[in-house]
């Protein structure tokens, strides 16, 4: 009978333990079904998937299943706070903030005040900048990470720039951004022009920056793929040799078909992936291989690496307190990176959200269907 | 400044065309403005794109296809959705009909998102490497075949509505829809025939600029817009405004641009057409028969 | 009714907990969004695309004077001026036009604000936006202050609307939304009155943006998108035009729906088709058909009621003539006269050298084939054209500018086709006509009539005048709802409500058309039961039989010309005159 007692007595003390150790970790991601950042957004939903069935399938965290629940803001920031609470209420110890950077930027504010660890996706620096963030990581290469590497590498080419965007507010954001990043590295930005979205002709702003600006190099941002390509092949057409920088928009196949083979040979770009990265070829060999007719974003390393830091935090933690994870993830540095060279790591600190290896993303050029380190 | 000139004919051409399919449509029901015209250009353009991507599709059949794409979607929305709503609008102005258009406007949108996928799409350009010198001013085949096709369908359209009795009658209905609705039948004939030509015109507007700069679901706002000020700027009431309109608004928002930046045409536009329809709001060309007050 | 329950359950709904508070605000902001458009565009019918804009400037406004230290509550005024600055530009560049011009202009205007959001970083943040403080005086606004803060304010504008709706000046609005020409005609200066309504719903607009703003302690530049501009449109849709309160049950649907079509893949499509649905069948908005649906139960429940119809009291003193009250000197100035009115049309010659006096107390019927030019006379007495030469004196003094000018000036008419307002009872209608008498002129007394019937809560009661005019032109049956009543009636409504401010010039267009032998007889003698009060009437009509029996003179127009003027019997026997109505001698 004792024995009986004892045995339902220990079940009952194992039971909550057990419940507690299938009880699965949510991890939560706001991303764009269907508004004007659902291009990308969706590749970030698709690979967060991808990174929480790899984890499952050795073992969770900490034993506990990761469980993703995500909720599509439409790419309005109106809605993207209300999103990201409702992450929280659903159970949400960390949260993707996957849609664009508008949203991103509103979301912050609710993950602050619920103190709930969150990792950007955005190229722009301000979401896990100071003031008011202390919950927000980042694990992509931001606009004056990458700025630094076109300076590195540029230093001798490089002494004035001029930028075009398209009149977004996320490319008039970026466009800013960078020009930031390059005066502060010591370049002189000499203009910043735009085109409209849904332009079909780029003959104005091209002459602009040749004629007015007369600019010995342009930057190349923009939010959507078309302008910057329309822009890019108008300089090609007009018979303009004037080196052309691009941001991480050119690693997208869907890019490349827009830009054509021609242009795509005068262009300068921020690749993220590095041939001789183990982790970041796995990862893509797995994406292809549930995905085999989308292209591969070889951006979405990051979004590899914002789950996995998320992992080694709650286990650094050893719980999913937000504020315990947050620290724990601030001690973080070391960890390996889906992208950039294979020596790539990610390494946060207090001072420093911007947890990516600042020569995570190289200079390259497009040649025999390849990215190549670019020509000093 | 000569480089400029290409340019401009190219997307005053565009516009024009934009802005020639929403007077069709805006005649015809004698007052309605179909918002959802830019996403019939999206139809014909990422539909054409599309089909030759895929399948490969000798160009002749693409283009065909795709301006079957726009001229279906459009007769689909006269006959669903526009043609019952201007009756049972007929006293209420505006209200419903711009509502009815603005939810076509995303249906088609999401349509297009569903049919041919959400990244942009570029088509092949006409004679893809054909090119051509005068001077210092450099052009593309197709882009000459942009304003050939631009003048020839609005000399066509001009045409139609001033010497046919189909387009005679569509002129009396826009100027004067109570009394055409007096005629009964032969007006529905000509509002049907006229949603159809304004969408075969919206999808070779379409598979026109498909291989300028890619078109993804959501561009169908930009040809909106430049249709609709256009129009306006040029005058309503006749053919020959949806044409000034364009060339006008592709004048100043290119020349603007080029010389004085982005943001100064944005403002330049909005004082212009504030100016116009302030004092002469019948636009830039003849007046519209309509009776003030 | 149902609207107050509403907000009240709204309110406990987002008490509940963070997630339903912040879901409630941005509720609250898309309603105000709502009653911003509501105004402009249900009651007169005009669209505009700029509302995210001036909302943008509501809750810009707020961002930088917080963050430049001036105090983000200022903001709030600040906003609402600079908005409903903008909306009085462009409403005034596009007043006269067709609606789509203002829409064009404000999409033009949405375009240059988004752009000026992102040129002028420095004062706006640019891409990245303003960050602020969100307090007032130092006093931090908690989301539950901003909810309970936000209900009240609906409340508060509802109650506004409700108030105006109420009052006198609202119902003659009411009558604009269905009728201008007929709002001229007592008197409304109806392009100054939509213009005040676009100002108000940009005001209005400004207010939820600084609410969001507020909400957020954040502004972006996408907060304000064109897509918002676009989305409000439907909340009247959704809610229903019957009153202001459908504004916030619209802005819950539209929340509702879009949260519903989220979790559909292909949810836009849905959403986008189910508002299309909408707008084809339910016109007067879901909220309306819920209402009817409503009623239509109550009334299958509850047994009829007959109300007793009240009988008009007897009334002691006779109505005086607006001819007496006029000092002795004025009262020698005919009520009109016509002298050399001409006007051609692009090559045709409407109306040549038109000249005749009205005398006090006179009937005088103006007849003539079809194409003689009746309509265009009408139109320029009455302002809707004006005349190329010639001189038009009501009561001596010189008769110009738009309709409402005339109707300002003493000139009531009545219209071919009635036009009423379907909303209001027979006797509302009628008492329209007084605001005539009281109708504001001028911006400054426009903007302080509406500020006053916005805060007062008005009584409605048909007045003394309205029931004597009744009486004397034996209209019956004033509690009736106009929309119910005979055609008949609905004429004589419309002779009433133009007599009822006692006009010098009554002008009546085609009294008897679409009517048969007793309503004609009834038409009749209304106005022959007002003769003794002396004003002049004119009767336009074709029926010459009629005119003559009833008119003291005829006017005989023919291709634009007099060809004759004098008592009926004297001007049937011209050769002309038989000419031009019989084809022959």
């Amino acid at each position: 009978m004792r024995k009986v007692v004892l045995c339902l007595l220990a079940m009952a003390l194992f039971c909550p333990a057990l419940a507690g150790a299938a009880e699965p970790i949510k991890l939560g991601i706001l991303y764009d079904a269907s508004g004007g950042a659902s291009d990308y957004a969706r590749y970030n939903l698709m690979n967060a998937t991808l990174a929480v069935e790899e984890i499952n399938q050795e073992g969770g965290i900490m034993g506990r299943p990761v469980e993703l629940i995500k909720e599509d803001d439409g790419n309005d920031p109106n809605v993207s706070p209300l999103r990201v609470r409702t992450l929280i209420k659903r159970g949400a110890v960390g949260v993707i903030l996957g849609s664009g950077s508008a949203s991103v930027l509103q979301a912050r504010s609710v993950v602050e005040e619920e103190k709930v660890p969150a990792f950007a996706t955005v190229l722009s620096d301000k979401a896990a900048q100071p003031p008011n963030n202390n919950y927000v990581f980042q694990t992509n290469n931001t606009v004056s990470q990458m700025t630094n590497v076109f300076v590195a590498t540029l230093r001798s080419r490089l002494k004035e720039i001029a930028i075009f965007t398209d009149t977004s507010p996320t490319g008039s954001g970026l466009a800013n951004n960078f020009k930031k990043a390059l005066t502060d590295a010591g370049i002189k930005v000499l203009a910043v022009e735009a085109l409209d979205v849904g332009a079909t002709d780029a003959t104005a702003v091209v002459t602009r920056l040749r004629d007015k600006w007369e600019a010995p190099a342009v930057l190349v941002s923009g939010q959507a793929p078309q302008e910057q390509a329309l822009f890019v092949r108008t300089v090609t057409d007009m018979g303009w040799k004037v080196p052309l920088y691009q941001d991480v928009t050119a690693v997208s196949p869907a890019y490349r078909k827009l830009l054509g083979p021609k242009a795509m040979e005068n262009l300068y770009y921020m690749e993220p992936i590095h041939p001789d990265n183990q982790l970041a070829q796995k990862w893509i060999k797995k994406f292809t291989a549930k995905y085999p007719n989308e292209p591969v974003l070889t951006t979405m390393g990051n979004v590899w690496n914002a789950v996995y830091l998320f992992k080694a935090g709650v286990e650094k933690a050893k719980s999913t307190n937000g504020v315990a994870v947050r620290d724990a993830i601030e001690h973080i540095c070391g960890m390996k990176s889906h992208f950039g060279p294979p020596s790539s790591t990610v390494c946060c600190s207090k001072e420093n959200h911007l947890c990516a290896d600042p020569n995570g993303t190289f200079l390259a050029q497009f040649r025999n269907g390849r990215s190549v380190p670019a020509e000093k | 400044m000569n480089e400029l000139l290409i340019p401009i004919l190219v997307t005053a051409s565009l516009t024009a065309l934009m802005a020639l399919s929403f007077q069709l449509i805006f005649r015809a029901t004698g007052g309605i403005f179909d918002f959802a015209v830019g996403q019939y250009v999206i139809l014909g353009g990422m539909g054409s794109a599309f089909l030759s991507a895929r399948f490969s599709l000798p160009l002749p059949i693409v283009v065909l296809c795709g301006i079957s794409f726009a001229a279906v979607a459009a007769s689909a929305s006269e006959s669903l959705a526009i043609g019952p709503l201007s009756r049972l609008y007929r006293t209420a102005g505006a209200f419903g009909p711009v509502l009815g258009t603005v939810a076509l406007l995303w249906v088609w949108e999401q349509t297009a998102r569903l049919l041919f996928g959400e990244r942009p799409i570029i088509g092949t350009p006409f004679f893809a490497d054909v090119h051509f010198r005068t001077g210092d001013i450099r052009f593309s085949a197709h882009q000459l075949i942009i304003i050939a096709a631009a003048a020839a369908v609005l000399s066509v359209a001009h045409v139609w509505l001033e010497y046919t009795a189909t387009g005679r009658l569509l002129r009396a209905v826009g100027d004067n829809r109570r009394a055409s609705e007096l005629l009964g039948l032969a007006v529905r004939k000509a509002r049907t025939l006229a949603f159809l030509w304004a969408g075969v015109i919206a999808g070779i507007t379409g598979v026109l600029a498909g291989p300028l700069a890619g078109l993804a679901p959501l561009s169908g706002v930009t040809f909106l817009i430049g249709g609709f000020v256009a129009l306006f700027l040029g005058g309503a009431g006749k053919t020959l405004g949806a044409a000034v309109g364009g060339i006008v608004l592709a004048a100043i928002s290119i020349i603007v641009s080029r010389y004085l930046g982005v943001a100064i045409k944005d403002y330049a536009v909005l004082a212009l057409a504030l100016l116009i329809f302030g004092f002469r709001p019948q636009g830039i060309v003849a007046p519209m028969k309509r009776r003030p007050g | 009714m149902g609207g107050p329950l509403f907000l009240l359950a709204t309110l406990a709904y987002g008490l509940r907990d963070l997630v339903t508070t912040e879901l409630v605000i941005l509720l609250y902001v898309y309603a105000l969004l709502g009653l911003a458009i509501y105004v402009p565009m249900v009651l007169t019918d005009q669209v505009s695309l700029a509302y995210a804009a001036y909302a943008g400037i509501g809750g810009y406004s707020v961002a930088v004077l917080s963050a430049r230290g001036i105090g983000a509550f200022w903001g709030v005024p600040l906003g609402m001026v600079l908005a409903g600055a903008t909306a009085f530009l462009v409403a005034l560049a596009t007043s006269r036009l067709s609606g789509y011009f203002l829409a064009v202009g404000t999409l033009l205007v949405a375009i240059a604000f988004g752009r000026f959001l992102l040129q002028e970083a420095d004062l706006t943040g640019g891409a990245d936006g303003l960050t602020f403080a969100r307090e007032v005086f130092g006093i931090r606004l908690s989301s539950t202050a901003l909810l309970v803060l936000g209900a009240a304010i609906i409340w508060l504008i509802v109650r506004a609307l409700e108030n105006l709706k109420r009052s006198k000046l609202g119902k003659g609005l009411h009558l604009m939304g269905s009728s201008r020409p007929a709002a001229e005609s007592v008197g409304l200066n109806t392009v100054r009155f939509r213009i005040l309504a676009l100002i108000f719903g940009a005001a209005v607009a400004s207010l939820a943006g600084s609410l969001l703003a507020f909400s957020r302690g954040l502004v972006l530049p996408d907060s304000f998108h064109l897509e918002l501009a676009f989305l409000i449109l439907f909340i009247p849709l959704l809610g229903g035009k019957q009153t202001p309160w459908g504004c916030l049950l619209g802005s819950a649907l539209l929340v509702y729906v879009l949260e519903i079509a989220r979790s559909f893949g292909p949810g836009k499509l849905l959403y986008g088709l189910a508002v299309l649905a909408c707008v084809l069948f339910f016109p007067g908005g879901i909220a309306e058909r819920l209402e009817s649906a409503v009623s239509a139960i109550e009334r299958r429940l509850r047994p009829e009621v007959r109300t007793d119809r009240k009988a008009l009291p007897e009334l002691a003193e006779e109505i005086e003539s607006p001819a007496a009250a006029l000092e002795p000197g004025r009262q020698a100035a005919p009520p009109l006269t016509v002298k050399g009115v001409s006007k051609t049309y692009g090559g045709v010659t409407a109306l040549q050298n038109v000249s005749f006096e009205l005398a006090h107390g006179e009937i005088m019927g103006i007849v003539g084939p079809n194409g003689a030019g009746k309509t265009t006379l009408i139109d320029v007495l009455t302002g809707i054209q004006a005349g190329d030469s010639g001189e038009i004196r009501l009561e001596g003094r010189a008769l110009f500018g738009s309709a409402s000018d005339r109707a300002l000036a003493g000139l009531s008419r009545t219209f071919q086709h009635p036009q009423l307002s379907e909303g209001l009872s027979v006797g509302e209608n009628v008492a329209l006509g007084l605001l005539r008498l009281s109708a504001p002129r001028s911006w400054t007394g426009m903007a302080i009539r509406v500020a006053h019937d916005l805060f007062h809560s008005a009584h409605s009661q048909v007045d003394e005048a309205t029931l004597s005019v009744a009486r004397k032109i034996g209209l019956s049956g004033l509690d009736e709802e106009m929309g119910s009543t005979s055609f008949g009636t609905e004429k004589l409504a419309e002779i009433g409500r133009a007599l009822v401010s006692r006009p010098s010039v009554l002008l009546m267009d085609e009294p008897f058309a679409g009517l048969g032998k007793a309503e004609i007889n009834r038409v009749i003698d209304a106005v022959e039961r007002w003769r003794p009060h002396a004003l002049g009437v004119i009767v336009v009509d074709h029926n010459i039989d009629l005119l003559s029996k009833m008119c003291d003179r005829l006017l005989v127009l023919d291709s634009g010309s007099v060809i004759a003027c004098g008592p009926p019997r004297e001007v049937l026997a011209q050769p002309e005159v038989q000419k031009a109505y019989f084809g022959r001698e």
